[in-house]
């Protein structure tokens, strides 16, 4: 009964098309909504506006800087785990996918109870007289590239755990018993294999640094606004639904331009480790 | 070294290293616990005096209440949408091939890649022409699109490695297509539907940017009031919020992932043959090594 089973799909097809591909059309084309040459203006003035740029500007290097921590940070970790004996792994997964199942606001508030003024740190730190005025931790941009990082790590390595996990043992005892330092085998043999995974992650961790929202928000100064806090309070403080599409176009179009160029020279499949 | 051996020894910073960034994806989030039973107005650490004033300030307060019994409603109402939706659209693309099957999966899984800030505002646009923002409806529509993509890789996930024979014997030996569907297929894949059902009801329930775009004053869901709170002060209430909140989610977490396990025993003891084949073939699979399906592990809605 299954071989002819194609029809099941429509329910799920028919609802993606209404809720979900119609209103990213509206979306589209709401800029273009009075004419063409008028939605091409507001796109060009919406990307040399000094005050969208600045954004722009802090949500690039924000999510360029947040992926390069986390996959500093996730790559060792993804290697100790992926040389572990198989029955040991199962429950270092547990922890890493615990964050995963955790809310995302109940994480950020842990960072503000960490970090504030009166927070467990100060607060540790004054009772131990070690400082007598509490450091400013919290709303400037390390306060946001922690959070981030934090919520990050476990995608960066669960997505390079999955490559590393199929590169042999053997091969880098292989290459040592020919004389190579485990040094050498490391950045010969492990680093090379281990590229596709690295790679994913980066352009996995880099997509959703552009898009986060709640942590710039709450853990981040005025300065540090990233583009998804702008259109949230272009649409819900200002009412402003063109600028808040215009700037999403360009969120998308972001995104998209970094899919298509990693789908040039790798698979996308890879971002997704639980579909393989 | 010792070849024979299929475990390489790593340098010992790496074990010190990994373990230290794991206890930074984990203990901030627990120090929340200790902070909420603290009776101070601060949130200082470590706690001065045990109190329990911040859970009693969320048991008698009917606002918060009322936004816990909102949340539940809608992951309730999101989770029934997605797992039907989802089963039925994984069970049609287990059959399919080519070009088709991967456009619809690359389709059903596109929403975890879009940003879900413009997701949202794409929802907000559609349902204010509907005259719709603002009502309990939207957000469990919108929240379903987040969920479906959970819904069919855990259920696609399940169906892997199942023999179309049996359907076939069942159909041979005079089953109807409904018979051969709840006497055959649902059970070999209802850990997969019962562990998509959870991830749903769990985005749902974690949900926050969709539900700050549509929802309306009456149906603020708990992290938004979360947000709406923290927005004006840091209230240790939101600790003991907090606290409750990630209780459910571990015992959630341990559920599902018992059901996973269970999954795999049954799975291994009924099939022995196949199911072995079929793990050796997934090397490069995350699940097999933490004891379950394939799929199952929670790639979280990326709503960050």
């Amino acid at each position: 009964m299954l071989r002819k089973s194609s029809w099941l799909i429509a329910p799920c097809l028919a609802y993606m098309l209404v809720m979900y591909v119609t209103p990213a059309l509206i979306m589209l084309y709401s800029p273009f909504q009075i004419s063409v040459e008028s939605g091409f203006t507001a796109l060009g003035e919406a990307l040399v506006e000094p005050s969208y740029q600045r954004v722009m500007m802090t949500t690039f290097r924000t999510a360029l800087v947040v992926t390069v921590l986390a996959v500093l940070l996730g790559y060792p970790t993804a290697y100790y785990l992926s040389r572990l004996p198989s029955e040991k792994v199962g429950k270092y997964m547990l922890l890493i996918m615990f964050p995963l199942w955790t809310s995302l606001l109940v994480r950020t508030y842990a960072w503000i109870a960490l970090l504030q003024d009166s927070g467990v740190i100060n607060s540790t730190l004054m009772s131990a007289n070690l400082i007598s005025n509490p450091i400013r931790l919290l709303y400037n941009s390390g306060s946001v590239a922690i959070g981030m990082v934090q919520i990050l790590l476990p995608y960066a390595i669960i997505t390079m755990y999955s490559v590393m996990v199929g590169i042999k043992p053997r091969l880098s005892q292989t290459a040592q018993v020919l004389g190579a330092s485990p040094t050498r085998a490391f950045w010969h043999i492990f680093l090379p294999l281990s590229l596709p995974g690295l790679s994913a992650a980066c352009l996995l961790l880099f997509i959703m640094g552009l898009g986060f929202f709640v942590t710039p928000a709450l853990l981040g100064g005025r300065r540090d606004m990233m583009v998804g806090t702008l259109i949230q309070q272009q649409v819900v403080l200002l009412g402003d639904w063109d600028s808040a599409s215009l700037l999403s176009i360009m969120l998308l179009a972001a995104t998209i331009i970094l899919l298509f160029v990693y789908s040039r020279f790798a698979r996308l499949e890879n971002l997704v480790p639980a579909s393989k | 070294m010792n070849i024979a051996s299929n475990t390489p020894r790593v340098a010992p910073w790496t074990a010190w290293f990994a373990h230290g960034v794991i206890a930074f994806m984990v203990v901030p989030t627990l120090l929340v616990v200790p902070i909420s039973f603290n009776g101070d107005q601060y949130l200082s650490f470590p706690p001065r005096d045990f109190s329990l004033r911040w859970y009693e300030d969320f048991w008698s307060n009917d606002q918060w209440l009322h936004s816990a019994w909102i949340s539940l409603v809608t992951a309730l109402a999101v989770m029934a949408i997605a797992t039907v939706l989802g089963t039925l659209a994984a069970i049609a693309l287990h059959r399919m091939t080519g070009v088709g099957k991967k456009v619809l999966l690359a389709l059903m899984m596109s929403p975890l890649m879009v940003p879900t800030v413009v997701l949202a505002l794409a929802l907000y646009f559609f349902f204010a022409r509907l005259q719709m923002v603002g009502t309990w409806s939207a957000v469990v529509l919108g929240q379903v699109i987040l969920a479906v993509p959970f819904a069919v890789l855990n259920v696609h996930a399940s169906l892997q490695g199942y023999p179309a024979t049996l359907e076939r014997a069942a159909s041979s030996l005079g089953a109807g297509p409904v018979t051969t569907f709840l006497r055959i297929t649902m059970p070999i894949i209802r850990p997969g539907i019962l562990s998509g059902a959870l991830f749903a009801f769990m985005v749902s329930f974690d949900e926050f940017i969709i539900a700050l775009f549509l929802a309306g004053p009456g149906e603020t869901t708990l992290p938004v009031r979360m947000w709406q709170t923290m927005q004006l002060y840091i209230s240790p209430t939101i600790a003991a919020v907090s606290s409750m909140i990630t209780g459910v989610t571990v015992a959630v977490f341990i559920a599902s992932h018992a059901l996973r396990r269970r999954a795999t025993r049954r799975r291994f003891a009924e099939r022995q043959p196949s199911a072995s084949k079929a793990t050796k073939g997934k090397g490069r699979t995350l699940v097999r090594n933490s004891g379950g399906w394939p799929g199952s592990g929670k790639l979280m809605s990326k709503e960050v």
